[in-house]
């Protein structure tokens, strides 16, 4: 562990927070389920892929928001039914059935030599959940080591970071901030990279190949920004 | 390596960042995720475990079994791992912990039980309009979905509705199904006087309270100042589990004496080292008129009052001629029916013996004691009420504390000491919510008594208490919410008019004895599959639990099943449930009130705030109370703390007894009515003519019914007396069905051991009670507990009928029962007659061995 080299007063670190919280909604919603003709909506409406945080800092989240954008300047999702369901399907295609998945969801299928679900390693992002006080909403239906439930976990951990600030916990953040650390290093980065080249590979649509290819980068962009946080003392 | 301190400059330069995320987050933050995390209400309601093995919630003890106690689960991982009991405070005599008994220990057990019924199913050779009807209960069944099970129910209603009126669907329980048809025009009802037996409908006529609405005897801190403690049939170590049995030893301990008046030599009389007296059922009232008798023949105001006559003089009507009301024949007071001045029966010790067995010298020795005692708590249950001609008893049992004025002062107390509020009367001291729904009013006026349910189902009249005999063509029955055929009913004749009707539809969460009688089954979440309710106990607690599981396998909770009925039968169920089972959860939590220590004004209990009202997801408005809503939910129960000396402590009639003018009791003329006029004038509009003094009854099916010749003594063909003591093993019927509870009481009939050697019965014998109604198998036990001519057949075993003979292996108390109706309507399950003889046939297995009713298709 490096020696904690700055400091900073607790408003520029919420700054940061919020870019996370932008960052891991977006994630979550597309990830975790097809998207909903309402989010949609908005999402395109207010350009919200342009403004994903770190994109001037790595050419690959730049390539994948550009992927993104040509999709949208091609389809027009909000209005066109058909290019709705052509998104739609994809997801579905690639994560829930009814044929083989070419991409599975769940860590369960990249780090167990079985690749059984429901096991081990869901019992143990379950304890995780279940002690920051959340559960999935279809329980022992949906394995909780879904890529889309991961990402919905780090949102959540980071939005009681922001709701700490308001009570200026800092200890508390602290722990936060190393647990999210944690969660990526010991889950979501074991899996993610290689489940992204899957997607890549098998997207119908150049919106879900620009998705697999932010969501890798930025998680390991995030890693080190959870660390130069670690490394920060907070006034 | 990224450069945070640069980063978060770009983030604050470009601006447009930090502003574009937060417009962005603020227009879809109201979008929900259909599949993503949600708070862990495991975690969010209950206290963790200190080994951090799970958390402790307040799970649903929801059986009408008397009490109500504190019952905790541990949940793990969403499973239910064991149970615990009140440890939320240090347990003293007068701040109890209210601890639970082995039926509510046992729940889990009720819940998992492999025999819950868990999907809808139909008999298989139902068909609309009834099918094979007379295969009722013994056919096969066959599993069928939600939308079939509905769609079958919706039509036969509109189709009998049409053919027969809306008079010919019989709903007993009422409730959500009583909704349900109420909203298509309504459903003949039932009523009866079920636990109360004769108080129900006497105690306002009289001026009395029965214990439950109307508050009878003091509270249980005051208990302690009584000298002598009659329980007469009272038993709370079997019929009030919980903290009743400990408040009467505080009274033990201070000093007082117990005689228990009963057929049986209780667990209680055991407990508290009781004088035992034991007495025949549904005689109690010439004991009490032989003590009565005693009373006046040895008072002298001067020598040896034992007549409070300042008492009678001012508080009551009808005691002697000087006393009598307006228009009534002086000739009929009640002293001079006791001496036997005008019907020549002296109502002697002697004369009362050769009714209720008990020796005369007895009675003498219990009227000095009563009459000579300072302090007396002179208690009674329900049980001696639950009699057929039981009126008279009501008013006998209260003219004797009038007689000794053991009313309205501490330490003196005369009246019912039962179910939840036992030993312990008072105003509520905490009190719960209204939940927010409004039951539908029913637009059929028909009421059966349910002494009549089955006979009017197969004669096609009723009595409609008040109006006279009424005509009525039952064709359909839904059950939900009870198990009447097996609880409120002459159970061969229930069978035969279940058999009789085209449609029978029952919601149960196994196979309970009118499930087993239906042809379709509904299966119904338990109170641990719901969103949770607010119960009041003892007057000093109030329990909230909430939801430990979801509905288990197909089961739907009571509400959704009548909400998917009104839909299939073209209704908005919004109509009739316009907030969500979780909104009214918390209405009862919101609308729960808590004495101030003034003992008068009330406060909130609970303080709830703008997020708890968020987090519930429920509409509500913040309010201050004593403890935060989320204290309350995670503890499940408030006490209200007592002491000698608080404000909450209370003395029955004290009112009236300062004040009888300005605070009248609620009779006609606003005193103790031992001449009771209302009573005589109602009791002719309804089932058997009741003198206006409390006169002495043979009762039908009583004492005297087991002799060919009385007078003679000659016994008859039915020469035993049987009654149905609450048993442990279940609560009614509840529980009843639990392995382990069988195993702890195997449920034998208690017969005494002078029967016994009469009859050549050795204990655990196989014997066959039986009588004109039907015949029941029990293994004896074979006692010295018990009076010699009587049988104890505990209440509420599943009738378990053999088809080929007939013979119930079950020992279902209402085998035997006749349900006649007599005075105003009472039902007297404590007065049947019955032959006791050894069982030649195949012996009986202990209960616990026998295959549970899983239904194997």
């Amino acid at each position: 562990m490096e020696l904690i080299t700055k400091s900073l007063p607790l408003e520029e670190i919420e700054n940061v927070l919020y870019a996370r919280q932008f960052a891991y909604d977006i994630l979550r919603r597309f990830f975790v389920e097809e998207p909903s003709r309402e989010y949609i909506r908005q999402f395109v409406q207010k350009n919200m892929i342009d403004l994903f945080p770190f994109k001037e800092d790595s050419p690959e989240i730049r390539e994948g928001v550009a992927a993104v954008k040509d999709y949208l300047a091609t389809h027009d999702v909000v209005n066109i039914e058909s290019h709705y369901q052509q998104l739609h399907w994809d997801y579905t295609r690639m994560f829930i059935g009814p044929f083989a998945l070419p991409a599975s969801p769940w860590e369960s299928s990249y780090v167990r030599k079985d690749g059984l679900l429901f096991q081990g390693t869901t019992m143990e992002v379950r304890k995780l959940y279940d002690k920051y006080g959340v559960a999935v909403r279809d329980f022992n239906i949906e394995a909780d080591d879904h890529v889309g439930l991961e990402l919905d976990f780090m949102y959540h951990l980071n939005e009681l970071c922001l709701s700490l600030c308001q009570e200026s916990d800092f200890e508390k953040i602290k722990e936060l901030i190393e647990e999210q650390s944690k969660f990526l290093r010991n889950h979501l980065l074991l899996f993610v990279p290689q489940l992204c080249e899957k997607m890549i590979s098998a997207a119908n649509t150049s919106f879900f190949v620009g998705m697999a290819k932010i969501l890798p980068n930025y998680l390991k962009f995030d890693l080190e920004v959870l660390h130069e946080l670690l490394n920060t003392e907070i006034h | 390596m990224i450069d945070l301190v640069s980063k978060i400059k770009d983030f604050k330069m470009t601006r447009r960042s930090f502003i574009g995320w937060s417009s962005a987050l603020a227009a879809t933050a109201a979008i929900p995720l259909g599949r993503g995390l949600v708070a862990n209400a495991q975690t969010t309601i209950g206290t963790k475990e200190s080994g951090g093995e799970g958390v402790w919630k307040t799970a649903a003890c929801w059986h009408n079994c008397g009490s109500r106690c504190l019952n905790k689960v541990l949940v793990k991982d969403g499973v239910v791992i064991r149970q615990k009991t009140d440890d939320t405070h240090t347990d003293s005599p007068d701040y109890p912990q209210q601890r639970g008994c082995l039926r509510g220990r046992s729940q889990r057990r009720q819940v998992f039980n492999a025999d819950r019924l868990k999907y809808p199913m139909k008999r298989k050779n139902w068909a609309p309009g009834g099918g094979k009807k007379e295969l009722r209960g013994k056919d096969e069944w066959v599993r069928i979905s939600w939308d079939e099970a509905l769609d079958h129910i919706a039509s036969e209603i509109k189709r009998i509705k049409n053919k027969y009126g809306n008079e010919s669907i019989y709903v007993s329980g009422g409730a959500d199904i009583g909704n349900v048809l109420s909203t298509v025009g309504g459903y003949t009802a039932s009523t009866g006087t079920i636990s109360w037996g004769a108080w129900l409908y006497t105690y306002e006529m009289l001026g009395v309270g029965e214990g439950l609405y109307v508050n009878a005897i003091n509270d249980r801190l005051d208990l302690r100042n009584s000298q002598l403690i009659v329980l007469w049939g009272v038993n709370p170590a079997w019929s009030t589990m919980g903290s009743v049995t400990y408040n009467y030893l505080q009274a033990k301990k201070a000093g007082a004496r117990f005689i228990s008046i009963n057929p049986l030599y209780t667990d209680s009389a055991n407990v508290f080292d009781a004088e035992w007296v034991p007495i025949r059922p549904g005689t109690d009232d010439a004991l009490a008129m032989g003590i009565m008798y005693t009373l006046l023949k040895e008072d002298n105001p001067h020598t040896n009052p034992l007549v409070k006559w300042d008492f009678l003089n001012k508080y009551t009507i009808g005691f002697d001629k000087d006393h009598m009301p307006a228009g009534a024949d002086p000739k009929d007071n009640y002293k001079d029916y006791l001496l036997g001045t005008y019907d020549g029966v002296p109502k002697t010790p002697e004369w009362a013996a050769d009714i209720c067995g008990v020796d005369p010298n007895r009675i003498r020795s219990l009227a000095r004691d009563i009459g000579g005692t300072e302090r007396v708590a002179l208690l009674t249950g329900w049980a001696p009420a639950r009699i057929n001609n039981g009126e008279g008893w009501v008013q006998t049992f209260s003219t004797l504390g009038m007689m000794t004025g053991h009313m309205g002062s501490t330490g003196n107390m005369t009246g019912v000491s039962c179910w939840e509020y036992a030993g312990n009367n008072g105003p509520m001291l905490i009190t719960g919510g209204d939940s927010g729904l409004v039951p539908v009013p029913n637009p059929v006026t028909n009421v059966i008594n349910e002494n009549q349910i089955w006979d009017a189902v197969l004669n096609g009249k009723f009595l409609q208490k008040g109006e006279g005999e009424k005509k009525v063509n039952i064709q359909m029955i839904y059950h939900n919410y009870n198990n009447h055929l097996q609880t409120r009913s002459n159970i061969p004749k229930g069978i035969e008019a279940h058999r009789k009707v085209e449609f029978v539809v029952a919601n149960g969460y196994a196979l309970t004895t009118v499930a087993k009688y239906a042809d379709i089954v509904l299966p119904v979440a338990t109170q641990w599959e719901t969103e949770g309710a607010v119960r009041g106990g003892n007057r000093e607690i109030l329990i909230n639990w909430s939801k430990i599981i979801e509905p288990l396998y197909e089961s739907k909770t009571d509400q959704e099943i009548a909400k998917a009925l009104l839909k299939k039968l073209g209704q908005d169920p919004n109509a009739v449930y316009p907030i969500s089972e979780k909104q009214q959860y918390f209405n009862q939590l919101a609308g729960s009130k808590v004495v101030k220590d003034n003992g008068v004004d009330f406060e909130p209990l609970c303080t709830i705030t703008e997020k708890d009202i968020k987090d519930w997801g429920v509409v509500g408005t913040p309010q201050k109370g004593r403890i935060p809503l989320q204290e309350f939910v995670n503890q499940g129960i408030y006490q209200v703390p007592r002491k000698p000396g608080d404000n909450f402590g209370f003395i029955a009639y004290k009112d009236f007894i300062d004040d009888p003018v300005g605070h009248p009791v609620s009779s006609e003329s606003g005193k103790f009515e031992i001449y009771c006029k209302a009573l005589h004038e109602a009791s002719k509009k309804a089932f058997s003519e009741i003198s206006p003094i409390p006169k002495y009854v043979p009762k039908v099916d009583g004492y005297e019914s087991t002799f060919a010749d009385f007078k003679t003594k000659k016994k008859g063909k039915y020469p035993f007396q049987v009654f149905n003591p609450h048993y442990l093993r279940r609560s009614h019927s509840t529980l009843d069905n639990v392995p382990q509870l069988r195993e702890a009481w195997p449920n034998p009939v208690y017969i005494s051991k002078k029967d016994a050697k009469d009859l050549g019965i050795k204990d655990g014998d196989t014997v066959m009670l039986s009588n004109e109604h039907g015949k029941t198998l029990r293994p004896a036990k074979v006692v010295e507990t018990i009076m010699p001519g009587t049988v104890a057949l505990p209440h509420g075993a599943w009738v378990d009928i053999d088809e080929a003979t007939g013979v119930d292996r079950a020992g279902a108390d209402n085998m035997l029962v006749s349900f006649t109706p007599t005075g105003l309507g009472t039902s007297g399950y404590n007065t049947a007659h019955c032959n006791v003889e050894k069982w030649t046939g195949e012996p009986l297995q202990e209960d616990v061995k026998w295959e549970q009713r899983i239904i194997k298709l």
